[in-house]
């Protein structure tokens, strides 16, 4: 079973090189679905379920007064609950013994034990954000400013998760087979050269 | 060949990751001890006596907003997932009207007891009126306070932990400056009332900003509007929350115990050498909780997901890293004695000598507080509430009553200042063999 994984920095086009990838090479594909499969093994709501998820609140404040101490730690547990749930259906997507893309999630990390092959995806700012501009034009158009605040609030928080699911940096180049920065390239021009060499490693 | 993740908390990372609920715990304790700092240099000794004696009684009615915090905070939580976002906004609205009513209500009893029960607690003459005085005013913003436990609660549930920091820094920072403001600048016989000013004009901030943020159209999850009365909601949220309720009462009855032996055993001056103990005892715990804050997330995964190895990674590393802080704290303690006695008493002669005697004897709970800590935070983060519970329950009210009942007995004062040691040596032991017992079931 081939595995390919695909850590990418927030409008970067990690996405959508995963979408062309599974077309191209046959494979299925999961980004979301991952969430909605979630949810209903939790029954919950899927949107609730993102927004947990995607929350950048990973510590509570807690608050101390002469020595009396109050922590909401059931929203952390709720959270903790989730992303074990996660983690157990990327395994049985895997376990599927499928060919397969996957998104995010920190997939790479859960799923080791099947040596997937890795991919970062990452571009420069301005590349960035012009892709975030096209994406949202026309349905809810930000400034630069608060896109550039968004992009690094939900880096670090992708950052954040990785880091507590394994300790591992997010990014780190040592982790991964193929890193690809976006910023000169039509997606869908890339897509031949990525999947060539997924390929190849493959066959190795 | 295969990549090789770098995939485990090393002792570095662990440290990294745990440094912002370290570093934040250590926040909110230090503006505890700006308050007392203030009082007892500026306001003096008698001030400083009354305050620590009456602290634990004001502190209990707190807890209301502890209770509907957590427990109302797991229903809003709930009922958020289900989806239904106009009922989770009903009952976020039902918790924070009925705690602020209970709040106004606490405060009137409060008040009324307040003269009886300093009594009650040993004080007399000038100590008692400073206890009113203080009582009094403090207990004016009791319906804020009881709001700010309850939103920093609820701040995480909508989303908003950062509006939950904000409103802290925000409450702390009024009460400081306040302090350093009235405390100094007053004269001398209305300064204690200014320090009372200052910690509810804190309380106030951290009760009101929320209240007004929410009220408003704002970009969180929840918002104040309509509701229903739902008894049936409120009692389960009670009983959600029962166990903060529970550690937060013991806490304040076991502080008015110590205060009732410490006057019987050292007279006054006990109340004040306890207190700047107590002061620098709060940081020192920050850094213990902080930790077991920080971890318990991680912990919590690794267990869920089956990740065994990782998990004994984690517990080892953690209980090396407890052994070489405590170690590290006691021989600090040790050697700060005086210098830290000399920022809150310097004084007097007398409290000088009685605190840094005192201390050196009580900074040995140093040496177990963290594990004992670690301990009930690290079963919580099992989902062994149970286990978590007992050991908080036990170690922060029966081995703390048990030991300041009985030990005075036998050496007075030493073991008025020897029982939190004992206690905290008692819960350690306890931790370690439910560490041991369990140790199958989770493969730790």
């Amino acid at each position: 079973m081939k595995i390919i994984t695909i850590s990418r920095e927030f409008g970067s086009g990690g996405r959508e090189l995963g979408k062309r990838l599974a077309d191209r090479l046959g494979f299925d594909y999961y980004d979301s679905e991952i969430i909605s499969a979630v949810a209903k093994n939790s029954g919950l709501d899927p949107h609730y379920v993102t927004s947990r998820l995607e929350d950048h609140g990973w510590q509570n404040f807690p608050v101390t007064f002469r020595g009396t101490l109050g922590s909401s730690a059931y929203m952390q547990a709720s959270k903790v609950q989730l992303l074990i749930e996660q983690k157990k259906v990327i395994e049985e997507i895997a376990a599927l013994g499928k060919d397969c893309v996957i998104v995010g999630r920190n997939a790479d990390v859960l799923l080791q034990t099947y040596n997937p092959f890795r991919i970062f995806v990452c571009a420069e700012t301005e590349a960035k954000l012009r892709r975030c501009r096209e994406r949202a034009s026309g349905r809810e158009a930000f400034s630069d400013k608060e896109l550039l605040r968004r992009m690094k609030e939900i880096d670090r928080a992708r950052a954040k998760t990785r880091e507590f699911l394994s300790g591992s940096e997010w990014g780190d180049r040592n982790a991964y087979h193929l890193t690809v920065n976006t910023s000169d390239w039509a997606i869908k021009a890339l897509v031949p050269a990525v999947a060539d060499f997924a390929s190849a490693w493959f066959e190795r | 060949m295969s990549i090789q993740l770098s995939d485990h908390f090393t002792y570095k990372k662990l440290l990294k990751f745990t440094l912002p609920s370290i570093a934040m715990m250590i926040f909110t304790s230090i503006y505890g001890v700006v308050d007392g700092f203030f009082v007892s240099n500026f306001a003096g000794d008698i001030p400083f006596k009354a305050v620590n004696l009456i602290m634990p009684f004001l502190m209990i009615f707190g807890t209301v907003g502890f209770i509907f915090g957590t427990g109302g905070t797991a229903i809003v939580a709930n009922t958020l997932g289900e989806g239904d976002r106009e009922k989770a906004n009903r009952y976020f609205s039902l918790f924070v009207y009925v705690v602020f009513v209970l709040g106004i209500f606490f405060a009137a009893v409060g008040m009324i007891f307040l003269r009886p029960i300093a009594v009650m607690l040993g004080a007399e003459g000038a100590i008692l009126e400073n206890c009113v005085v203080y009582g009094r005013i403090v207990l004016c913003a009791l319906p804020f306070l009881v709001l700010q436990f309850l939103f920093q609660s609820f701040f995480v549930a909508a989303e908003k932990p950062r509006m939950g920091l904000f409103v802290i820094v925000a409450a702390g920072v009024t009460n400081m400056v306040l302090d350093a403001v009235l405390v100094t600048a007053l004269p001398q016989e209305y300064r204690l009332a200014g320090a009372a000013i200052a910690t509810a004009a804190s309380q106030f901030v951290g009760g009101f900003v929320p209240l007004v943020y929410f009220f408003r159209k704002n970009t969180s999850l929840f918002r104040l509007g309509k509701t229903r009365l739902d008894f049936r909601a409120l009692v389960k949220a009670c009983i959600n929350g029962s166990s903060e309720f529970m550690s937060n009462v013991s806490m304040s009855i076991v502080g008015m115990l110590y205060n009732v032996q410490l006057l019987k055993y050292a007279g006054e001056d006990g109340i004040a050498a306890y207190g700047v103990m107590m002061y620098v005892s709060f940081i020192f715990a920050a850094v213990f909780i902080g930790y077991s804050i920080g971890t318990a997330p991680v912990i919590s995964y690794h267990n869920g997901a089956g990740n065994h190895r990782e998990l004994k990674g984690i517990l080892k590393k953690s209980l090396i890293l407890l052994t070489f802080g405590s170690v590290l704290m006691l021989v600090a303690a040790e050697l700060l004695a005086r210098p830290l006695a000399l920022i809150f008493v310097s004084y007097s002669e007398s409290l000088m000598e009685m605190t840094v005697y005192g201390f050196r004897i009580f900074a040995f709970s140093f040496l177990f507080m963290g594990f004992a800590i670690f301990g009930s935070g690290f079963f919580t983060a099992l989902n062994d509430g149970l286990t978590s519970a007992l050991i908080s329950f036990l170690r922060s009210l029966v081995f703390q009553i048990g030991a300041v009942l009985l030990l005075p007995m036998i050496w007075e004062i030493e073991g008025v200042w020897i029982s939190v040691v004992v206690a905290d040596l008692m819960a350690v032991i306890l931790s370690f063999i439910f560490m041991a017992v369990k140790r199958k079931k989770y493969h730790y």
